[in-house]
C-alpha cells in the first residue's frame, strides 16, 4: 500500500503499520515539535507577502530573541519545491539555526484581505467562540453573504471588543488560499528531511492591529488607525479607551497607493460612531509615500490631529531591526503593561489571551492532516510501547524464573525417583525390634525370690528379739485402662513375735520412711532396681499392727514365739505404674480397669 | 486523537499485544503450575521414601546393635525346657547337704495365672516346695534365678518347720517360653 494512500482506504492493520513506520522511520514519536504551532518553535522564519513579487523573510530565534533579515524569496522560488528546499537548507546552515530540531514558517498575508458581516441570525456576542468554530467548518452558515467562496478563501472571525451594544461585535476576515501550496511544499520538505516544518498563515493587518499598543495611546475623542498596505488600506475605528469598534477595508484602485475618497470615507465612518475629532494615526506599512492619503484625510477631517507614525524610531529604541515589519512585533514580542498600558484594555487583553490575531488561515487540509497520526496517537503509541516492554519483561522474567525453577526441579533426585516399597524390610526390622523390646522388658529383674528374701532378712534383728511366724510375698499385675503395659503390685505379709526389745526395732519399719530406707539398701546391696523407691511414681506403703502374744508364757514352752510377749503383723505394699520401666510389656489392650488378684 | 489511527493504535498497539502477552503468561503459568504440582507429588513421594529409608537404616542399626542380645535371649527361651529347668536346680542343690536343702516334686501349669497372664509372650507357671535353711534357699534361688532370667516370681511363702529348725518354702514362678 503506497504511503500516499489515504487512511480511509486502508485497513486497521495497515493504518497501524503506517503509524509504527512513521514512529520508527521519522522523528514524529520523539520530537514533539511536529505537533506544535509554528510560533511555539524556537527557530522561526517569518515571511512577509505583500504582493506577487515575493516575500520578505526574517529569521527569529525565540530562545535568544535574535532577529535576522534573510534573503527575499521571489515568486519563482515560492512556486518551486527545489528552490524552497534549497532555501530551507540555507536557513538551517545559518549560525542562529544550527542544530535546530524544527523550523516554524510564519506567513504574513499582506497582499489581500476581505471582510464580511455576520448573518442576522448570528448577532449574539455570547456565541462568539461557537461562531468561530462554525466559521472554520462552514463559513457560509455564519456569513450574511451566502455567495462567498470557501474554496478560494479561508475565513476566520475577528472580534470588536469596543463595539457598543447592538452594534456589530465581530467581523469575518478572509484571505486567499493561493499561498496554501507554498506552505504545503514547506511541510512536505519537512517530512522529506525528517525535521518538523510547521507553517502558519496569519493576516498581516490583524497582527498590525494587535501591535498598536506600541505606537498609539488612547484619545478622549477616539482614534482612527489607518493601515496603508500596498493594495489596500484598513481603517480601525477605536473609542476613547482605544478599544476596537470596527475595521473597514478599502481596496486601492489599480496602481494607486491609496483608496479613492479616503477622506470622505473616514468622515462618514467617524460620524457613524459619533467621533467628532478623532486622532488619526497613519501607518505606511511598507514604507511607501502616504502624502496623498494624508492630504485626503486632512481635507475631510479638519478638526482631527493626523499623525504619520514612524515605527523605525520605536524599533531602534527597543534594539530591534529598524526594518522589521510591525506585525512581527505582535507575534514575537510581549508588551510590558507598565510601559504600554493599552495592552490591558479590553481589545488588546482579549487579543493577547484569545489569540484572535494569531489564527492560522491556511491550515493543512483535512486530507493532508489525515495522513499522519496525531500527537495523542504517537503519545499513546509511546506509552503502549513502554507498557508492552514492561509486560514483555515481566513475561521474560517469569519465563526465566519458571525455566530455572523447572530445570532445578527436573534435575533434582526427586523428579526421577521411582518409589520402591521397603515396607517388608521395615516390617521385618520392626518385628525384630519389637521382639527385642518385649524380651528386654520381660526379662528384667522385676521379681526375684532371692532379693525378696534379702529384704525379709534385713527386717529381722540378728539378736533373736524378733521371730517370724510366716512370710507371704505376692506379685500381681496392676492393669491400667488404655495403657500398653501392665503396672505391678508386690505385697509382703509378715507375721511374727517380738520381745520388748525387738518390738521397737521391727516397728521402726512400720512407717514409710523406714521401709523406704530398707528398700533402697536392698536395691544397693543386690543391684536390683525394683527396690529403688525414687523412680517414676513407685510407691511403698506399710502397715504395722501389734498385739499381745496369746501364746505367751513366761516358761517359754509350747512352741515358736511363746517366750515373746508381743505379736505383730507387718504388711508392705510396693506399687509400679504402667509408665514404670519395670512395667510388663507386650499385653493386649486393656479396656477396663483390672484388679489385683491374689494367687 | 486522529479518528483514523485511534482504534488501530489502541487495539493493535496495546490491547492485542497485552492480550497476547497475558495469554502467553497464562500459558506459561499454567504449564509451570502443572509441572509444579507434578513435582510436589514426586517430592512428597521422594521425601517419604527418604524418610522411610532413613527409618529403615535406623532400624537396621538398632537391630544390628540388639542382634547378639536378641539371639542370646531367643536361644535361652528356645533351649530351656522343663527338663533342663530341673537340671539347674539339681546343680544348685549339690552345693548343700540334704539337711540344708530338700526339694519336693514340683508341679507345672501350661499357662501363667500370675505375671504372665494376658501377655503375648507364652509362659507357664511352676510351683515348687522346699525345706531348707534360709541361707541355702536364698543362695540356691540366687544361682538359678541368675542363670534363668525368664523366671519371674509370682509368690513365695516361708514358714518355719516345727521340727529340725528348717523353713518350709513354697514358690511360684512364671517362666517365659518360646513363641
Amino acid at each position: 500500500m503506497s504511503e500516499e494512500t489515504h487512511p480511509s482506504e486502508q485497513s486497521a492493520i495497515q493504518r497501524y503499520r503506517r503509524t509504527v513506520k512513521l514512529a520508527n522511520t521519522t522523528s514524529r514519536l520523539k520530537n514533539l515539535d511536529w505537533y506544535k504551532d509554528a510560533l511555539e518553535l524556537d527557530v522561526q522564519v517569518h515571511m512577509y507577502l505583500s504582493d506577487e513579487t515575493g516575500a520578505d523573510c526574517y529569521l527569529f530565534k525565540k530562545s535568544s530573541n535574535h532577529y535576522e533579515k534573510l534573503e527575499k524569496l521571489n515568486e519563482s522560488q515560492l512556486e518551486k519545491h527545489t528552490e524552497l528546499e534549497k532555501y530551507v537548507d540555507q536557513v538551517l546552515e545559518l549560525d542562529a539555526a544550527k542544530g535546530a530540531k524544527s523550523l516554524g514558517f510564519v506567513l504574513y498575508l499582506a497582499d489581500e484581505l476581505s471582510i464580511a458581516s455576520l448573518g442576522p441570525e448570528h448577532q449574539n456576542p455570547a456565541e462568539l467562540m461557537e461562531l468561530n468554530e462554525m466559521m472554520i467548518d462552514s463559513p457560509i452558515e455564519v456569513l450574511e453573504d451566502k455567495t462567498v467562496s470557501t474554496e478560494t478563501h479561508a475565513w476566520n472571525l475577528f472580534p470588536y471588543p469596543g463595539a457598543a451594544a447592538g452594534s456589530e461585535f465581530a467581523t469575518a476576515v478572509a484571505v486567499s488560499r493561493k499561498s496554501s501550496h507554498v506552505l504545503e511544499i514547506l511541510r512536505k520538505i519537512g517530512c522529506e528531511k525528517n525535521i518538523p516544518i510547521v507553517t502558519s498563515a496569519l493576516s498581516a493587518p490583524l497582527n498590525a492591529i494587535a501591535a498598536l499598543p506600541w505606537f498609539v495611546t488612547a484619545n478622549e475623542h477616539g482614534t482612527i488607525v489607518v493601515l496603508n498596505y500596498r493594495k489596500f488600506t484598513l481603517f480601525s475605528i477605536m473609542n476613547e479607551h482605544c478599544d476596537l469598534m470596527m475595521i473597514r477595508y478599502m481596496p486601492h484602485p489599480n496602481g494607486a497607493s491609496a483608496p479613492s475618497n479616503l477622506g470622505s470615507a473616514a468622515l462618514a465612518t467617524a460620524s457613524s460612531f459619533e467621533l467628532e475629532s478623532p486622532e488619526i494615526n497613519v501607518f505606511a506599512m511598507e514604507g511607501q509615500a502616504v502624502d496623498g492619503l494624508i492630504v485626503s484625510l486632512q481635507s475631510s477631517m479638519i478638526s482631527s490631529d493626523i499623525m504619520l507614525v514612524d515605527t523605525t524610531e520605536i524599533f531602534k529604541s527597543k534594539s530591534l531591526p529598524e526594518d522589521l515589519p510591525m506585525e512581527m512585533v505582535a507575534t514575537t514580542q510581549e508588551l510590558d503593561a507598565e510601559v504600554y498600558p493599552l495592552v490591558e484594555n479590553a481589545t488588546f487583553s482579549t487579543l493577547r489571551d484569545e489569540r484572535w490575531h494569531l489564527q492560522n488561515f491556511l491550515h493543512p487540509d483535512q486530507e493532508e492532516a489525515d495522513m499522519f497520526p496525531s500527537a495523542s496517537d504517537m503519545n499513546f503509541l509511546r506509552i503502549s510501547r513502554k507498557v508492552k516492554k514492561i509486560a514483555a519483561l515481566l513475561l521474560l522474567g517469569f519465563v526465566v524464573f519458571a525455566g530455572i525453577s523447572t530445570w532445578r526441579k527436573m534435575s533434582s533426585e526427586a523428579w526421577g525417583f521411582k518409589a520402591s516399597s521397603n515396607k517388608a524390610t521395615a516390617s521385618a526390622l520392626g518385628v525384630k525390634l519389637n521382639q527385642h523390646r518385649q524380651l528386654d522388658s520381660l526379662l528384667q529383674d522385676r521379681s526375684k525370690a532371692w532379693v525378696s528374701m534379702e529384704l525379709v532378712q534385713r527386717l529381722v534383728p540378728i539378736d533373736g528379739s524378733v521371730i517370724l511366724k510366716d512370710v507371704n510375698h505376692y506379685v500381681a499385675q496392676k492393669p491400667e485402662v488404655g495403657k500398653r503395659k501392665y503396672g505391678m503390685q508386690k505385697e509382703w505379709v509378715i507375721n511374727g513375735f517380738a520381745t520388748a526389745k525387738g518390738l521397737p526395732q521391727i516397728k521402726a519399719f512400720g512407717d514409710r520412711d523406714g521401709i523406704k530406707k530398707i528398700f533402697n539398701e536392698v536395691a544397693i546391696v543386690t543391684g536390683n532396681e525394683a527396690y529403688l523407691t525414687n523412680i517414676d511414681k513407685r510407691d511403698v506403703t506399710v502397715s504395722f499392727k501389734q498385739k499381745a502374744n496369746p501364746l505367751f508364757n513366761k516358761i517359754g514352752q509350747g512352741g515358736l514365739g511363746v517366750s515373746m510377749p508381743h505379736a505383730f503383723n507387718l504388711t508392705i505394699t510396693q506399687s509400679f505404674r504402667a509408665s514404670d520401666s519395670l512395667a510388663i510389656a507386650g499385653i493386649k489392650k486393656i479396656t477396663r480397669k483390672g484388679t489385683v488378684k491374689k494367687p | 486523537m486522529n479518528e483514523y489511527y485511534k482504534k488501530p493504535v489502541i487495539l493493535l498497539g496495546l490491547v492485542a499485544p497485552v492480550v497476547v502477552l497475558l495469554l502467553l503468561m497464562s500459558g506459561v503459568y499454567y504449564g509451570y503450575s502443572k509441572l509444579n504440582k507434578s513435582y510436589q507429588v514426586k517430592k512428597t513421594t521422594y521425601d517419604k521414601a527418604q524418610k522411610a529409608r532413613q527409618n529403615t537404616l535406623t532400624l537396621q542399626g538398632q537391630v544390628a546393635m540388639n542382634n547378639d542380645e536378641l539371639e542370646k535371649w531367643e536361644g535361652l527361651l528356645a533351649n530351656e525346657t522343663r527338663g533342663t529347668f530341673v537340671d539347674h536346680w539339681k546343680e544348685a542343690e549339690q552345693k548343700f547337704s540334704g539337711k540344708e536343702l530338700t526339694r519336693t516334686p514340683h508341679t507345672w501349669l501350661n499357662y501363667s495365672p500370675g505375671i504372665g497372664k494376658g501377655i503375648k509372650q507364652p509362659s507357664s507357671q511352676v510351683t515348687m516346695a522346699f525345706s531348707a535353711t534360709y541361707r541355702a534357699m536364698q543362695a540356691t534361688l540366687m544361682e538359678v534365678e541368675s542363670k534363668l532370667p525368664q523366671m519371674q516370681l509370682d509368690s513365695i511363702s516361708m514358714k518355719p518347720d516345727d521340727i529340725g529348725g528348717r523353713i518350709n518354702f513354697t514358690t511360684k514362678f512364671t517362666i517365659w517360653t518360646q513363641n
